[in-house]
């Protein structure tokens, strides 16, 4: 039922604006086959994936309206790996409809937004669920899911815009499909395989933005549905086995952000001041209030490396105030697991994640590092090849390492742990 | 009559050279007035040539506009290969003390990034052997200069000026230890360069081998860059060039971003 009514979407979208395009629409297309193997010393050798990925984009002007229109969709199927296939609500991607004036931008439709200067872990980037359970996480595949939105964007000049984007409707984070069962305390996470957080509708973005001579500036204001989920745990005693739900709760982020060059690299700062619906931080199974810093320096190093540094430090705001009730012992067993899921372990975070890169070969060989360090025994590395057989098409292969063993929490994301990936990609 | 024809024999001789050789800053400034297209725009092709035959191609739609006398825009939306597809550069180059800036637009991340010039790709434009430098006016006011003995090259007389920046920071900025340029005596143009490294050993050429002419323009459309220590060459080719009068709207980053 939910393919066929996304396939009439798409008919019909087709159907109504084909007539009137004005020239013939651009076609793009991303095809790649993969194999991931896990490599978790603790766990052996495992085959955790293999999937065929498909991806086209089409995009163009519909004359008689003078709008220009993007459709693209994303297909795979995993012979090796859960789910065989990709959700329905998946399928379609970017999906909408933009007219331009000369100081308007107006979209409608299902599109991607990007908020902040910072590449990872950005506080302003909020908008839009992601996938929380990839396998690599610089996945250029699988990263965030478009909304539905409504964005109007005003030019007063041409170094200034001023963004408004309403989203009725947004999704949650992509988790696990399986639920959790929490070992020290009996009890069970269920996840919400809701396609649409129908019960928390609307969500509202304000950005300003300036790009100019000296700096680019960024300030935001959001206020929307979180997309990562707070538990709702209503009995906290280790005795009484009880179901956890999920829920996703609402916050606000004020953000500023602003990029400027420093001699011959280039500097950013994201800031952001994340308000939960916790801001007390009784509630054990909710997100605490945040402030975050991302510092990011784009530089070349010698021997045409080309490097990009982050530096990210967060507080959590009354991190340790949770209510413990009756059960001390399943209050902190409880609060470990989500404090751990809410990558927030500490009342302040500090980590490093560093990104290298060379090109050999005329271009044809690019040879990667990416390297995550969170002042603690846990350094993950993540060395990458990609090789460009013709000029539609290239090999990929890399490994995601974490030293040390994982942490023994059961809420934990990406359970499929060390990995080495190999993966040919067309493209057209 | 005689004293008067003696007096102009020594006038003519006196002046002959003086109009004949030019000074670095005349020669210079011609070559800017020929180069100064005010608006131009063309297919871009970048040919990235191996040392054993190996091709690579790169294609952009390119926009130039000069601004003013101290600013200078391009933009660069790349739409091959696939890879690339979609990418824009957009840089504002300056002839006085401000800072070059330059953007780009990624959209597999729908993101504009500003960027320094030294960082993108270690200084190389992608990826071929003309570095983001090369491509942009470098600031007179960085640079000192010296005119070496005219030479003639393929039949053309040149002036000759070797060129470097004026501090330690600026060279190492360039990455050149030293630049020798041939400006062509009848139209001005300069139509080769030698690139020494910082050892000032010889490290590039650079060869225009066909320009657009439009009035008394002269813009490169066809430029080589061979690297003789790697044995690489880049070849850029203009087409389609237009010299329409280009909107100061598509040196944005809106329009960065939307195309």
């Amino acid at each position: 039922m939910r393919i066929r009514s996304l396939l009439l979407f798409f008919c019909g979208f087709t159907f109504i604006f084909y007539g009137h395009l004005k020239a013939e629409p651009e076609f793009q297309f991303v095809s790649f086959a993969d194999y991931y193997g896990g490599i978790e010393q603790s766990e052996g050798y495992e085959n955790l994936r293999a999937r065929l990925f498909f991806s086209p984009r089409c995009f163009g002007t519909i004359d008689k309206f003078d709008t220009d229109y993007v459709v693209s969709a994303t297909l795979w199927g995993q012979p090796i790996g859960s789910p065989g296939f990709i959700d329905a609500y998946d399928i379609p991607n970017e999906v909408y409809l933009s007219k331009s004036s000369a100081r308007f931008d107006l979209s409608v439709g299902q599109k991607l937004i990007t908020y902040g200067f910072a590449d990872v872990y950005g506080p302003l980037n909020a908008p839009h669920s992601s996938y929380s359970d990839i396998l690599s996480l610089d996945d250029q595949f699988e990263g965030r899911r478009p909304d539905p939105l409504i964005q109007l964007r005003f030019y007063p000049t041409t170094d200034d815009c001023i963004e408004l984007t309403y989203i009725p409707i947004t999704r949650p984070d992509k988790e696990r499909d399986d639920n959790v069962y929490l070992h020290k305390t009996m009890d069970t996470v269920i996840w919400n395989d809701d396609p649409y957080l129908v019960n928390n509708l609307h969500s509202i973005f304000i950005n300003y933005s300036r790009y100019a001579q000296k700096f680019d500036l960024q300030l935001l204001y959001g206020w929307y549905t979180e997309h990562t989920p707070d538990f709702k745990i209503d009995t906290i005693d280790d005795s009484i086995a009880t179901d956890i739900d999920v829920v996703y709760n609402r916050k606000q982020t004020f953000g500023a952000a602003y990029a400027t060059r420093l001699g011959s690299a280039t500097l950013s700062q994201d800031f952001a001041f994340n308000l939960t619906s916790d801001f007390s931080g009784t509630d054990i199974g909710a997100q605490d209030s945040d402030i975050t810093v991302n510092t990011q320096i784009l530089v070349n190093l010698p021997w045409n490396i080309l490097s990009q540094h982050s530096i990210v430090y967060a507080y959590f705001f009354n991190h340790d105030k949770y209510d413990t009730g009756s059960d001390k012992v399943a209050a902190n067993a409880l609060a470990e697991e989500i404090h751990d899921f809410h990558i927030q372990p500490y009342q302040h975070i500090l980590f490093y994640v560093g990104h290298f890169e060379r090109s050999f070969l005329r271009e044809k060989l690019k040879a990667q590092l990416n390297v995550g360090f969170f002042f603690s025994p846990n350094i993950y590395v993540a060395p990458r090849l990609s090789y460009s057989i013709t000029d539609r098409s290239r090999w990929e292969a890399g490994i995601d390492y974490t030293f040390g063993d994982p942490p023994n929490i059961d809420l934990r994301r990406n359970p499929s742990n060390d990995n080495f990936f190999t993966r040919f990609v067309m493209q057209y | 009559m005689q004293k008067l024809m003696i007096l102009a024999a020594a006038l003519t001789i006196l002046i002959t050279p003086l109009s004949a050789e030019k000074s670095v800053e005349q020669i210079l400034s011609e070559f800017n007035k020929t180069f100064s297209i005010p608006s131009i725009q063309g297919t871009f092709t970048i040919k990235l040539i191996s040392k054993n035959g190996d091709v690579r191609e790169i294609k952009a739609r390119a926009y130039q506009k000069i601004v003013s006398k101290k600013q200078n825009n391009r933009l660069f939306i790349f739409d091959f290969p696939p890879r690339v597809r979609g990418t824009g550069l957009l840089v504002h180059s300056y002839s006085d003390e401000r800072e070059n800036n330059m953007w780009i637009y990624l959209p597999t991340v729908k993101r504009v990034k500003r960027i320094s010039l030294e960082s993108s790709g270690g200084g190389y434009f992608m990826g071929s052997d003309f570095t983001y430098s090369d491509l942009i006016d470098a600031n007179l006011n960085n640079m000192k200069f010296e005119q070496l003995e005219s030479k003639t090259t393929n039949g053309i007389d040149n002036y000759v000026i070797k060129s470097w920046g004026k501090n330690e920071e600026i060279i190492q900025e360039l990455g050149y230890g030293h630049i020798i340029s041939y400006y062509n005596k009848e139209t001005s143009v300069m139509h080769r360069r030698d690139f020494y490294d910082l050892n000032n050993k010889l490290l590039k050429i650079y060869k225009v081998e066909d320009y657009f002419i439009s009035g008394p323009y002269h813009y490169p459309t066809k430029m080589t860059m061979t690297n003789v220590q790697t044995e690489h060459k880049s070849v850029i080719e203009v087409t389609e060039t237009s010299t329409k009068e280009i909107p100061d709207r598509y040196f944005t980053t809106r329009y960065l971003s939307d195309n």
